[in-house]
C-alpha cells in the first residue's frame, strides 16, 4: 500500500499557532487532545549506533519511540522498565528486533533532551470522524549553549483514506506563511542543538588526517592525541560498567598507543620512551582480566547453543562462577582507574603529546613522517612474510600466535598511516591483511578458549552430580572447540597463499614503493 | 494475513456489534486489522463513522484495486474497507467463470493485502447467496453468532450444510452465544443443551444496554473505557477465537 504522508512545516519566528487553528476551524471541527509538556530524551548507543543509520530512539518514562530523522515513527516500545538499556531487557517486539540488529551489546544512553510543548488535535469532518492528524510543537533544547527556543513546528499526519482533507490543511498552512522544514532531518537537528555530544563524535573507526608531508612529531601528536582521547572518553563507561563495549575500546587504544610507541621506539627520547611504554604495558594488563570474562560471558549463547540441551545445565555454576569472578576484578579494575597511577600516566602523556618544549618537537622528529612509514611498513611486511612461510601443518600453534601479532603491529601501522596513501589500494590491502588476520584472529581465540576450558576441567574435584554435569558440558565444549580450531589451521595455508600472492606483494608496493636503491636499479637497466 | 469472517444467514444476531469490536480488540493488542464491511447496509462502517468514496465501484473492485478505498478509523492500527452496493452483485460480474474459481474470488482479492495487515475481519451481510460461499471459501476461521433460540440454531444448520455442499472444512466454523439474557429460561434451556458441543466457545456475550448503544454513540465499545464489561467480554472472545482457531 502507498506509504502515509507526512509533511512537517515551521513557522515563522514571532507568529502565533492560535490564528491558524481558528483558521482550521472553518473547515474542520478541532479537537484538541490536550497538550503535552514534557521532555524528549533521545537515546543512542555511545558510538551513535542508530544516528549512523539515520535513527532516532526518542523516550519519555518507560516507552521508547525509533524515529526517522524527520519524526516520522517506526514503531514504539511502551513498557521499560527503570535502568533497562539494552535490547534484551526490552520485551519482544518489532522494534526491538530492529534495535538489536544495530545496537547488539551497546547500551542506549541519554545523549541529549529537548523540553517540548505539544498540542495534538484531531481534525474531525461532519460526521464527527477524525480525517487528519497535527501536532504543533515548541521545543527547548536542554543544555548549556541551547538556544533558547526553537521556531514553532507543526506536523501535520495523512490518515489512509483522506487524502483531500490531508491537501487542504497542507494548502492552508502555506497560505498562513508556514514554510516547509529545508530539512528532513530536522528532528535530528533540533535534538541535539543543546547537547554536549555532537553527533558522531565518537565512531568505531579508527581515522586520522594527517597532511601528506606531516613529519614525525606531528604525526605521533595527533595519533596519540586521537587515541588519548579515546582513552579518556571510555574511562567512565568502564568505571560505570555501562556495556561491555566500553572496555573493550578502551582496551584497543591502549593496544594502538603501544603498538606505536613500540614501531616508532627509535623515534622517541629513551627515557620518556621506555617510561610510557612500560605505564600503558601495565595498563593493558590491568583491563586484561576483566574483558577476558566478558569474552565468555558474550559468548554464552554461542557455547550453549554447541551443546545438546541435556548438557546445558552444565554450564550453569560455570557461567555463575564467571559472574562472580567479574564482580571481583571489576572492582580491582575501578582501583587502578582511581589510582594515582592511572591519573599520572595520563596527565604526564598529556604533557608530553601537547607541551611547547616536548621533545616530539625537537629536530630529530623534524623528519619525513611518509619516509618512515613506508619503511616500517615495508620491514613489518617482510618480517610477517618470513613468519608465514617458517609455518608448517604440523609445526606448533606459538607460530600461528606470533604470526597474528606480526599481522596485528601490519595492521595498526597501515591504519596510523592511511591517510598518507592512495584510499582506494590501501583500503584492498588492508582487507586482504584482514582475512588473514581473521584467520588467524579465530585460531587464536580458540585457542586461549581451550585452555582455559581446560584449566577449569582440570580444577574440577569431587564427583556430584553437578560437578560430573560441569564436567560433560566442558568436555563436550572442547571437543567442538578442538574440531573448529582443527578447521581454522587447515584453512591457514590457502588465507596465506592468498595474502602473500605477487599480486597483492605488488599492490603494496604500488602503495610504499621499494626499497631497492637507486644505483641498484641503474644497475639493472 | 488470516481472515476472520463474522457470518449468519439470521439478521439481528449480533454479527456487525462482534466485528466492529473484535477488529477494535485485536489491533489495540497491537495488531493490524483491516475490518472489511461487505454488509451493503454498511452497518460497520457508520460505526466507525466512515462513508464510502464516491467513485467506489464494482469493476476497479474486481481489478484487485481496493487498497484505495480503505480509510483509517480513528484507532491506530484499524483501516476499514466501507461497505459498498456492489458486493451483492459479485457473482453477476462473475457469470462467465467456473464455479470453483468463482468461489476463491474473495481470497484473491484480499491477497495483495497481506503484507499489511494480520488480520481481515469481515463483516458478513445476511444471507446464503453466492457471496456467502466465496466468503467461507476465503476465511481461515468463520464465527457465527447464535442467540440462544432456536430460529439462530436453525442458521448455524444452514451454515454447516452449506460448508459440506461446497466441500470446505468444517472445523474452520466456530460459534458463540449472542446476545445472551440469563432470565430467560430458553435462553438458559437452549444454552445448557447445546453449550457443551465443541463448535460452541465458552465465551458468551450477554445482551448489554452498551452494545445496544453503539448505534449512538458511534464507536466501540472499549474507545469509551477499557474497564467497560462489554469491552472485557468483547476481549475474552478474541483471547478464545485466537486460541482455539488462529494459532499457528
Ligand atoms: N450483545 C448485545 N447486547 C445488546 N444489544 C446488541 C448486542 N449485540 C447486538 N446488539 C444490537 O442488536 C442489533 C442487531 O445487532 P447487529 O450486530 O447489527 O446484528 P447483525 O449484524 O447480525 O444484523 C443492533 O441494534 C445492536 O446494537
Ligand atoms: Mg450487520
Amino acid at each position: 500500500m502507498e506509504p502515509l504522508r507526512q509533511l512537517a512545516l515551521v513557522f515563522q519566528p514571532a507568529m502565533e499557532a492560535e490564528p491558524l487553528i481558528e483558521q482550521l476551524r472553518h473547515l474542520f471541527i478541532v479537537e484538541e487532545q490536550g497538550r503535552q509538556d514534557d521532555s524528549e530524551t533521545f537515546y543512542d548507543t555511545f558510538d551513535w549506533r542508530l544516528y549512523r543509520k539515520q535513527l532516532l530512539c526518542v523516550g519519555a518514562g518507560r516507552s521508547r519511540s525509533l524515529l526517522s530523522f524527520d519524526g516520522t515513527q517506526h514503531g514504539m516500545i511502551d513498557d521499560l522498565g527503570p535502568g533497562r538499556k539494552f535490547w534484551w531487557e526490552m520485551t519482544p517486539s518489532e522494534v526491538r528486533e530492529t534495535l538489536r540488529e544495530i545496537i547488539d551489546v551497546r547500551a542506549l544512553l541519554p545523549m541529549a533532551a529537548l523540553e517540548t510543548d505539544k498540542r495534538h488535535c484531531r481534525l474531525l469532518n461532519d460526521d464527527e470522524k477524525t480525517v487528519v492528524r497535527l501536532t504543533i510543537r515548541a521545543d527547548v533544547p536542554v543544555g548549556d549553549g541551547a538556544p533558547d527556543q526553537l521556531a514553532k513546528v507543526v506536523t501535520i499526519d495523512e490518515l489512509r483514506g483522506y487524502q483531500e482533507a490531508f491537501d487542504t490543511v497542507h494548502r492552508l498552512c502555506v497560505a498562513y506563511g508556514l514554510t516547509p522544514l529545508d530539512s528532513d532531518s530536522w528532528l535530528a537537528q533540533r535534538a541535539f542543538s543543546g547537547s554536549p555530544r555532537t553527533p558522531l563524535d565518537y565512531g568505531d573507526k579508527f581515522r586520522v588526517e594527517l597532511a601528506r608531508d606531516s613529519d614525525i612529531g606531528t604525526a605521533i601528536v595527533q595519533i596519540c592525541g586521537y587515541l588519548l582521547r579515546e582513552i579518556e572518553f571510555n574511562r567512565q563507561g568502564v568505571y560505570d560498567d555501562v556495556d561491555t563495549e566500553f572496555l573493550h575500546d578502551f582496551r584497543i587504544a591502549i593496544r594502538r598507543t603501544r603498538s606505536l610507541l613500540s614501531l616508532l621506539k627509535k623515534q622517541l627520547p629513551i627515557r620518556e620512551g621506555s617510561y610510557f611504554r612500560r605505564e600503558f604495558k601495565w595498563l593493558g594488563g590491568v583491563t586484561g582480566k576483566l574483558r577476558d570474562i566478558d569474552v565468555y560471558l558474550l559468548q554464552k549463547e554461542a557455547y550453549l547453543a554447541m551443546l545438546p540441551s541435556r548438557l546445558r545445565p552444565g554450564l550453569d555454576g560455570f557461567f555463575a562462577d564467571l559472574e562472580q569472578h567479574r564482580r571481583h576484578e571489576l572492582k580491582l579494575l575501578r582501583r587502578h582507574l582511581s589510582s594515582k597511577r592511572y591519573r599520572s600516566l595520563l596527565s604526564d602523556w598529556r604533557t608530553f603529546l601537547v607541551a611547547d618544549d616536548s621533545p616530539l618537537f625537537g629536530e630529530s622528529s623534524r623528519k619525513s613522517c611518509r619516509e618512515l612509514a613506508d619503511r616500517t611498513i615495508r620491514k613489518r611486511f617482510r618480517a610477517f612474510l618470513r613468519n608465514g612461510e617458517a609455518i608448517t601443518d604440523d609445526g606448533p600453534d606459538s607460530d600461528m600466535h606470533n604470526l597474528r601479532i606480526q599481522g596485528k603491529k601490519l595492521r595498526y601501522l597501515l591504519e596510523f598511516f592511511r591517510s598518507l596513501y592512495d584510499e582506494k589500494s590501501l583500503e584492498q590491502f588492508v582487507k586482504q591483511l584482514k582475512k588473514m588476520q581473521d584467520n588467524l584472529g579465530d585460531f587464536n581465540d580458540l585457542c586461549v578458549q581451550e585452555e582455559m576450558l581446560g584449566a577449569r576441567l582440570d580444577g574440577l574435584g569431587g564427583n556430584g552430580r553437578r560437578v560430573l554435569l560441569q564436567a560433560a558440558a566442558l568436555g563436550g565444549l572442547l571437543t567442538v572447540q578442538a574440531k573448529k580450531r582443527g578447521a581454522l589451521r587447515d584453512q591457514f595455508a590457502a588465507t596465506y597463499a592468498a595474502f602473500s600472492s605477487s599480486q597483492n606483494r605488488e599492490l603494496l608496493v604500488s602503495l610504499i614503493g621499494s626499497d631497492q636503491r637507486p644505483e641498484e636499479r641503474a644497475g639493472r637497466q | 494475513m488470516k481472515i476472520v469472517a463474522v457470518y449468519s444467514s439470521k439478521g439481528g444476531v449480533g454479527k456487525t456489534a462482534t466485528a466492529v469490536n473484535l477488529a477494535y480488540v485485536a489491533s489495540r493488542s497491537g495488531q493490524r486489522v483491516l475490518l472489511c464491511d461487505l454488509d451493503p447496509q454498511g452497518a460497520a462502517s457508520f460505526y466507525y463513522r466512515i462513508k464510502p468514496k464516491k467513485s467506489f465501484n464494482r469493476d476497479r473492485l474486481l481489478q484487485g484495486r481496493f487498497e484505495q478505498y480503505i480509510r483509517a478509523t480513528d484507532f491506530d492500527g484499524l483501516d476499514l474497507l466501507p461497505a459498498h452496493f456492489s458486493f451483492r452483485n459479485l457473482d453477476l460480474a462473475l457469470r462467465d467463470e467456473k464455479q470453483a474459481k468463482k468461489r476463491r474470488v474473495l481470497g484473491k482479492l484480499l491477497q495483495p493485502l497481506a503484507k499489511d495487515y494480520d488480520y481481515a475481519i469481515l463483516d458478513c451481510p445476511p444471507n446464503l447467496t453466492f457471496l456467502s460461499e466465496t466468503i467461507v471459501t476465503a476465511a481461515d476461521c468463520v464465527i457465527t453468532p447464535v442467540i440462544p433460540t432456536t430460529l439462530s440454531l436453525l442458521a448455524l444448520e444452514q451454515l454447516i450444510k452449506l460448508l459440506k455442499k461446497i466441500d470446505c472444512d468444517r472445523r474452520k466454523l466456530i460459534s458463540f452465544f449472542s446476545m445472551v439474557e440469563r432470565r430467560k429460561s430458553m435462553h438458559q434451556q437452549i444454552m445448557e443443551k447445546y453449550g457443551g458441543y465443541p463448535i460452541f466457545l465458552q465465551t458468551v456475550i450477554p445482551f448489554m444496554a452498551e452494545i445496544e448503544k453503539m448505534g449512538l454513540s458511534r464507536q466501540p465499545v472499549g474507545a469509551g473505557g477499557q474497564q467497560s464489561p462489554a469491552h472485557r467480554a468483547y476481549e475474552l472472545l478474541w483471547q478464545e477465537i485466537r486460541q482455539k482457531k488462529l494459532a499457528t
